[in-house]
This record gives C-alpha cells, sequence and structure tokens, in this order.
C-alpha cells in the first residue's frame, strides 16, 4: 500500500501535461488541420530520420556495449562515461560539437568536404547524425545491462562447440539478449523521436528536408498555439502506438 | 588421440599444480573436495581457463604452453564439453543444439540436422528433437548435452559432474547409458566427479586432487581399498587413520594407538570399514582387539543399519544392528568403546 | 554501477551551475528585479545600458531574457512575470497589447533595417541582393514566425529575388552563428547585429533596404512587479543617452 501513492503520484505528474494537451485541443478544426500535407511531411520526416537514426545505434551500440560488458582493458570506465557523455550534455551544445567537427569548416567535416564534396550540415543526414548522436548513449547503455544480465557461459558452451566469436556473438549471445536489446531500441527511437537541440542547431530547419515535429512545433507555438498542439497530439498519438505495438513478452524478456 | 596435460594455475589461496594423461579410449575421472580444482583444471585442458604454466598436448601436440606462447583458443581444441547444468541454449530446440557445433564447423543446415536427430535417437529422446530446453527434464536434458557435444566426434571429452544435478531416479539411469557412451568413445574422456559411484562405475583412472595437488591416482579398485585422503575415504565408506607404524602399532599424531594384524613402518595409512567398529559400553578385554574411549555425536538409520558418528580418542564413522542399538540404550552424546577387531585393520604406505 | 556512477558525477557538477545561476538572481536580499524581455537584436545594446541603469538605481538589478520576439509574446501572453518587453516588430508587440497585457500605449523608440551578412572572406562572392537566388549559395534566414524573417521575406520579394535557404532559424542571433561559423555563406540580419558582430563578418548593403524597417516597440507590461522602475527603463531606453547606445550599435533613429 505504501508504494501505491508515490507510485500513483508519478502517474499523476505524467499523466497532467498530456491531459491538458488533450482538453485544449482544437477538436473542431482537427479535421482540417491534419490535412495540411507539411504536417504529414514534417511526421514523416520525423519517423524516417528516427528509425534510421536507432539502427544507426545499434549498429554500433551493440558491439560497442559488446566491449564494455564482456571485455576488460584498462580504461573501460572511461570509455562508459565518455559514451554516455551525450546524455548530460546539453542537445544544443551538442549541436554546436557537431558543428565544429562535421560542419563544414569542422576539422572532421572539412575533410570530408574537400575529398568528397559532401557537407553534412542542414542535410536529412544531419538530421540523423544529431538524433544518433543523442540516441547511441541510451542504446549502448540498455544494450550493456542485457548482456551483463546474458550467462556468459553460453559463449564458452559455444566456443566448445566450435563457434568463432562473431559467430558466438551473432547465434547465442545476441539473441539471449533480445529482450534488452529491443527495450534499448525503443528508448533510443523516442529520444531520436522527440531531439530538438541538437538537430535545429546542426542541420537546421527546412520543410521537408530537415523540419522534424519538434522543430515544427516549436515553430508554430510561435504564431499559432492551436497548431503546435494539434502536432503534439499526432505525435503522441504515434508514439503511444509503436510503444504499445511493442509486445510486453519482447520487452521484458518472459518466455525466453 | 591421448591426452598428456600438466596444469599449473596461479591462484591467491593455492596454486594448482596437477597432471592428467590419458591413453585413447580412457576414462580419467577427477575427485576431490569442492574447490580443490578440478573444474579449473578441466576448463584449462577445454581451453577456457588460460595455464600460467605447464603444457597441455593433444596427440603430442601442444595445444598450450606458456614457455612458447602457444596457446590454442577454445573454439579451435578439439573437445567436447558436458557441463553440469547442461547448458544448452534456450532459445535453441533440443535438435538445433545438438547441431550447433555441426554448424559451427562449416556443415550445412539440412545435413547437420539429420545428424543432430540420429544422435537424439541415440541417446533415447527422438521424439522431443523440437522440444526447447525448458520444457525438458533434468535428465533428458543431460542427454542432449551429452549428445551435442559428442555429434562433432571430439578427440577429449571433458564432463563436469554431469550427473550432480539429477534426482537420484535419473542419475542412475543416466549414469548406466553414460557408461555406454564412454566404453563406446575412442578418445580420451575426463570426467570430474565428487560422487564415488561415478568414479567407481565409469573411470578407467582415478586421479584424486586435493587443494591444488594430487594425492592419489590408481584404478578405481586400488583407491577406494587403500584411500590416502579423507575425502576419498568418505566418499568409499571407509574409516580412515594415518600415523607412524612400527611392527604391527600404528601410533597417530595424537598419541592413539591402532594394532593391526600386518608389521610395517614408517608413514602409514589405517582404514577399516563402519561395519568393522563393534561398541561396548565398558572396556573390553583382550589385546587382539582396538577399543577407543569416543562419546556418540549423530545416530540415524542407514539401509538396515544404524550409522553413528564417533568423536573422541578417534573420530569414525560406526554402522551397528538397531538390535544393538536398543540392547545397549544408546543416545546422542552417550560415552562408548569402540572396538575393530586387529585383522579388520588395513594398513599401507602413505 | 560505473552508469550510476556517471550520474552522480553529472548532478554533482550541474548542481552549482544551477545554483549559481539562481544566485546571481538574489545576490543581496536588498536588492529588487527588474526583468526586462527583449528581441535578440537588442542584445549588446540593452547589455550596455544596464551598467548605467544600474549606477542610477544602486537598489536593483536589471534581468534579461533575449529571446525571438515570437517567443518572448507567447511567454507574456501566457502570463510570465516580466516588467518591460521590447520587440522586434509592431506586429509581434499587437499580440500582446491585444491580449491585454500591456499597460498603456507602446513607443517605438527605435528602428533597424536588414542587411547581408557573410564570413568574413566571403567564400561565395557575394555582391548582390540578387547573388542569393544562385542556388550554390548556401543562405540562412530567420523563420517568418520571427520578425526578422517576415522583413526578410518582404525585403527579397520587393527587390524580386527568389532565394532559398538552407535553414529557417527560430532567431536572428541563430541565423549569425551560422555565417560566423562559416556554415553557411550569408545570412539576412538586422543591420544592428552586422554591427555588433564588427569583425567576424563582412557586410553587403541591400538595394531598397530603406523600405523595409523594423520599428521597435518597448512598453511596460500590465503586471509588472516594478512598474515606476519599468518606467525608468523605458525612459533610460528613449532619453538621449539610450539613442546613442542604440546609434552606436547600428540601429536607427526611431
Amino acid at each position: 500500500m505504501r508504494l501505491l501513492a508515490p507510485a500513483a503520484l508519478g502517474l499523476a505528474f505524467l499523466a497532467l501535461p498530456l491531459i491538458g494537451l488533450l482538453v485544449r485541443a482544437p477538436w473542431a478544426t482537427l479535421g482540417d488541420r491534419l490535412q495540411d500535407p507539411s504536417v504529414v511531411q514534417s511526421l514523416r520526416l520525423s519517423l524516417v530520420t528516427a528509425s534510421t537514426a536507432t539502427i544507426a545505434s545499434l549498429l554500433v551500440g551493440v558491439p560497442l556495449a559488446w566491449v564494455l560488458a564482456r571485455t576488460s582493458f584498462l580504461g573501460r570506465s572511461f570509455l562508459r562515461a565518455f559514451i554516455t557523455l551525450p546524455l548530460v550534455l546539453p542537445p544544443v551544445v551538442g549541436g554546436v560539437a557537431l558543428f565544429l567537427s562535421l560542419g563544414r569548416e569542422g576539422y572532421a567535416g572539412k575533410v570530408i568536404d574537400d575529398w568528397f564534396g559532401i557537407t553534412l550540415p542542414f542535410t536529412t543526414a544531419a538530421v540523423v547524425l544529431a538524433q544518433t548522436f543523442v540516441a547511441m548513449p541510451f542504446v549502448v547503455i540498455s544494450v550493456e545491462g542485457a548482456l551483463r544480465a546474458t550467462d556468459s557461459r553460453y559463449d564458452e558452451a559455444a566456443a566448445t562447440l566450435g563457434a568463432s566469436r562473431w559467430r558466438t556473438f551473432t547465434r547465442v549471445t545476441v539473441p539471449l539478449s533480445l529482450p534488452g536489446i529491443a527495450a534499448g531500441a525503443v528508448l533510443g527511437w523516442a529520444r531520436a523521436l522527440g531531439e530538438f537541440g541538437a538537430t535545429i542547431m546542426f542541420a537546421g530547419n527546412f520543410p521537408g528536408k530537415t523540419q522534424t515535429m519538434p522543430l515544427k512545433v516549436f515553430l508554430a507555438l510561435q504564431t499559432d498555439p492551436d497548431a503546435a498542439i494539434v502536432l503534439s497530439l499526432v505525435l503522441l498519438a504515434v508514439s503511444i502506438t509503436v510503444l504499445a505495438a511493442l509486445r510486453e513478452r519482447w520487452l521484458t524478456g518472459a518466455g525466453v | 588421440m591421448n591426452l598428456d596435460a600438466h596444469v599449473v594455475v596461479r591462484r591467491p589461496g593455492f596454486d594448482i599444480n596437477v597432471e592428467i594423461q590419458g591413453q585413447a579410449g580412457d576414462t580419467v575421472a577427477l575427485l576431490g573436495p569442492n574447490g580443490a580444482g578440478k573444474t579449473t583444471c578441466l576448463r584449462a585442458v577445454a581451453g577456457l581457463q588460460p595455464i600460467d604454466a605447464g603444457r597441455v598436448l593433444f596427440g603430442g601436440i601442444a595445444v598450450e604452453d606458456p614457455s612458447q606462447h602457444i596457446r590454442v583458443p577454445a573454439s579451435l581444441r578439439d573437445v567436447g564439453l558436458v557441463f553440469q547444468d547442461h547448458l544448452l541454449f534456450p532459445h535453441l530446440s533440443a535438435r538445433d543444439n545438438v547441431a550447433f557445433g555441426l554448424r559451427s564447423r562449416g556443415t550445412r543446415k539440412q545435413q547437420a540436422r539429420a545428424t543432430a536427430t540420429a544422435w537424439l535417437q541415440r541417446v533415447g529422446i527422438g521424439d522431443l528433437a523440437d522440444r526447447k530446453p525448458r520444457n525438458l527434464s533434468g535428465g533428458q536434458a543431460q542427454r542432449v548435452a551429452i549428445a551435442r557435444a559428442l555429434v562433432t566426434n571430439p578427440s577429449l571429452l571433458l564432463l563436469d559432474e554431469p550427473l550432480a544435478a539429477l534426482d537420484a531416479g535419473a542419475k542412475m539411469t543416466l549414469r548406466s547409458e553414460l557408461r555406454r557412451h564412454l566404453e563406446a568413445f575412442p578418445g580420451v574422456a575426463v570426467l570430474v566427479t565428487h560422487d564415488a559411484l561415478d568414479a567407481l562405475m565409469l573411470a578407467d583412472t582415478l586421479v584424486v586432487l586435493d587443494e591444488g595437488v594430487v594425492v592419489q591416482r590408481g584404478t578405481p579398485e586400488q583407491v577406494s581399498a587403500h584411500p590416502r585422503s579423507d575425502h576419498v575415504a568418505r566418499l568409499v565408506g571407509l574409516n580412515l587413520v594415518r600415523g607412524t607404524a612400527n611392527g604391527t602399532v600404528v601410533t597417530t599424531g595424537s598419541g592413539v594407538d591402532v594394532v593391526s594384524a600386518t608389521d610395517s613402518s614408517g608413514d602409514v595409512f589405517a582404514s577399516f570399514r563402519p561395519s568393522a567398529v563393534a561398541l561396548d559400553t565398558h572396556r573390553p578385554t583382550g589385546s587382539q582387539r582396538n577399543a577407543w574411549r569416543t562419546r556418540i555425536t549423530e545416530l540415524a538409520p542407514y539401509g538396515d543399519v544404524v550409522r553413528l558418528h564417533l568423536e573422541g580418542e578417534l573420530d569414525l564413522v560406526a554402522d551397528v544392528t538397531p538390535q544393538a542399538i536398543t540392547s545397549l540404550a544408546l543416545d546422542i552424546g552417550d560415552p562408548v568403546w569402540a572396538v575393530v577387531k586387529a585383522t579388520e585393520i588395513s594398513v599401507y604406505p602413505a | 554501477m560505473k552508469p550510476n556512477r556517471v550520474f552522480t558525477v553529472a548532478v554533482v557538477v550541474a548542481l552549482p551551475l544551477a545554483t549559481a545561476s539562481c544566485s546571481s538572481d538574489s545576490s543581496g536580499s536588498d536588492k529588487s528585479t527588474l526583468t526586462v524581455l527583449a528581441a535578440s537584436s537588442l542584445t549588446e545594446a540593452f547589455t550596455t545600458l544596464e551598467t548605467q541603469y544600474e549606477s542610477d538605481h544602486p537598489d536593483i538589478d536589471v534581468v534579461f531574457s533575449f529571446d525571438s520576439s515570437a517567443t518572448l509574446a507567447e511567454q507574456v501572453t501566457q502570463g510570465a512575470p516580466a516588467d518591460v518587453l521590447a520587440t522586434a516588430d509592431e506586429d509581434t508587440m499587437k499580440t500582446v497589447t491585444d491580449a491585454g497585457d500591456a499597460a498603456g500605449t507602446p513607443q517605438i523608440f527605435t528602428t533597424n533595417t536588414m542587411v547581408i551578412v557573410t564570413p568574413p572572406d566571403n567564400p561565395a562572392g557575394v555582391t548582390d541582393v540578387s547573388d542569393l537566388a544562385n542556388s550554390s549559395v548556401k543562405l540562412s534566414l530567420c523563420d517568418e514566425t520571427a520578425p526578422c524573417g517576415s522583413a526578410a521575406k518582404e525585403l527579397l520579394t520587393l527587390d524580386h529575388v527568389n532565394a532559398t535557404p538552407v535553414s529557417f532559424e527560430p532567431d536572428v542571433k541563430s541565423v549569425l552563428t551560422k555565417v560566423t561559423l562559416g556554415e553557411v555563406d550569408a545570412g539576412i540580419v538586422y543591420a544592428s547585429d552586422a554591427h555588433t558582430a564588427g569583425h567576424d563578418v563582412s557586410t553587403v548593403q541591400i538595394t531598397n533596404a530603406d523600405q523595409v524597417v523594423n520599428s521597435y516597440p518597448i512598453a511596460v507590461l500590465k503586471d509588472a512587479p516594478q512598474p515606476a522602475a519599468a518606467q525608468d527603463w523605458v525612459d533610460l531606453v528613449r532619453s538621449s543617452a539610450g539613442q546613442k547606445v542604440l546609434a552606436n550599435d547600428g540601429f536607427g533613429a526611431p
């Protein structure tokens, strides 16, 4: 009983702002507003970039998490702290950092520009990069936890059966940690979807190319709060649908 | 292909320094109390634990030799390992578990699964091939584990307490089956166990470990008849005493005399069966008998006898008939004389 | 275990920073605070005037919030506590007066015109507003929702220039930052911004810039906690001393 009261309080705290959105929504004009093609455009952009960023975070983050969980070397805790840096960095600072490194005048971006003629800022790719930057720590930390919870003796069993490290990783370690990896991916996706500061700094704001939903909401709020509310509701609805569709079984690992 | 391993692993408590040899077709059992280093030795031979010194030779070729910087990783050693708690991959069916080793070595999927199914039939659970490990009983799972280890025809089979996690019934059944497999197995098998029956039934050679070193080596009959450690003595159900012999009298370190019927001298072991211990409430007469003053600390039925633990001049285990208990009105805490005929005592060099 | 330690360190580092920003607000309980919301283009000028104001009013600490006019106006109409609001155009101020949040009539205290700025070496070689139509020129503009955005759009239309920027920034300072970082080839900002940026940018005049003038209104807010002090600030800004500071920063006469 003593746990229920704080839990209920927490739930209320989270629910109140969301209820506020529903209450203030311009239900009368909702239909017309949703027909606006720019809404669909920025929604599609948000979903595509967030999903791409999540995949990128997994491709790089899962091996990184494996290194943290399964190997030991001097400086490992420093590496882990370093990876979680984007978590404590204000997103705008992250955006500036991305500029200074990957921008047209950035130390790495300059090289890319000279060699390939590609500049990264203000492109959709820049949106994905900014989102990956903020989402990857979530993925790495979640996956590391999942890997640590998986019995490493299975890895040993696989080794005695002749499996190479790569085969063990793909056929044993990853399948057994899948619920944790899935949970990390969901966390990363949600973070990427909501990313604002780094995106507006590094990728800028251009409808169809870099104007994700959060950016659109922010700008709409300046002149047309009702539009902002509608956009927020759309984002909310999409997020809830995706999260609810992920079956609890996959995320909690019950049944493995 | 024979095994020649000298395993040296440095540990904070004590170092492990063990030599294990086996010819093709042999089964070597590693016996010893918990923490003696048996599992570490097994893991070292498998390649899961690096050795600090010594070397491991498979068929005369070094798979590990720190002095030469040679270390073949576990995945490249031709070994099969059966773990105590089977460690079957939870996300794969029994068939896919068994096929895993074949697939890892490049066998095509169809072929591997067919071979796996055949092996599962061989261990008697062909109809459970599609089940996941969580839907198998302990005995069934361990059978799958054995099949999984044997399917790749390894040169060396390592078993780490394979029957320990099973209930008594499954243990007995599986022990007989394992005996068949081991007899048919052409390579060297090394078995870690703390069960005397495992050792006696399955092994050709026993290697007894204690605190990281070998304290006794021999056939099961030799070792159980003349144990050189408390652990084995208890395991095979004998009373064991160590002392210095002078003629027929063996004197223990605490000054207690044990009289036997054999002449010997020097550092010796003296052993006798629990059933050779008779009890009396009065000091018996006659020089052909040993009589030690003890107190009963434990008393429990044991088959059709009663087993007592006695502590005093010597610490003993005695098996007596229930009638003896009642006629002497014995109970825990009672002082009692433990009497053993000299002829019942076996003496052999330490 | 380790992630927990990272968070602990992060909190330990963040706490002094958080409390530091708090303490600057309440340095000395005998001082009262004057909250001024101003368009970001007024950053340098108002900061200069702060020194003079605080020496005239030793018991008052002036606190600024510089942001895009639209954001500030929104905050005021949503009930943010402040004393003074100064916006970069009249339309934005109108949203505040329409909502009844201004005390009295806003006064125009300065004006601003638009110019093109480029990185100091002018990598794209922009010499005229018509160059902005060139697709190879990376251009940054304010978003329409901000006064600088609507003004820039008006000016470009007037000059018949069809320019597509790579990014619409939420406020004029962001446009300036992109230019000074060298990430864009050109941006349209206020003359005052170009002035204060000094050697960090090169400036190119826009044809007909004098046709598109942003008039900056300033108003004391209805629910101002310090109405007298607020009025003093307005008076300072409109005084010759204030006007001199504004002119020095590239602003135009009201």
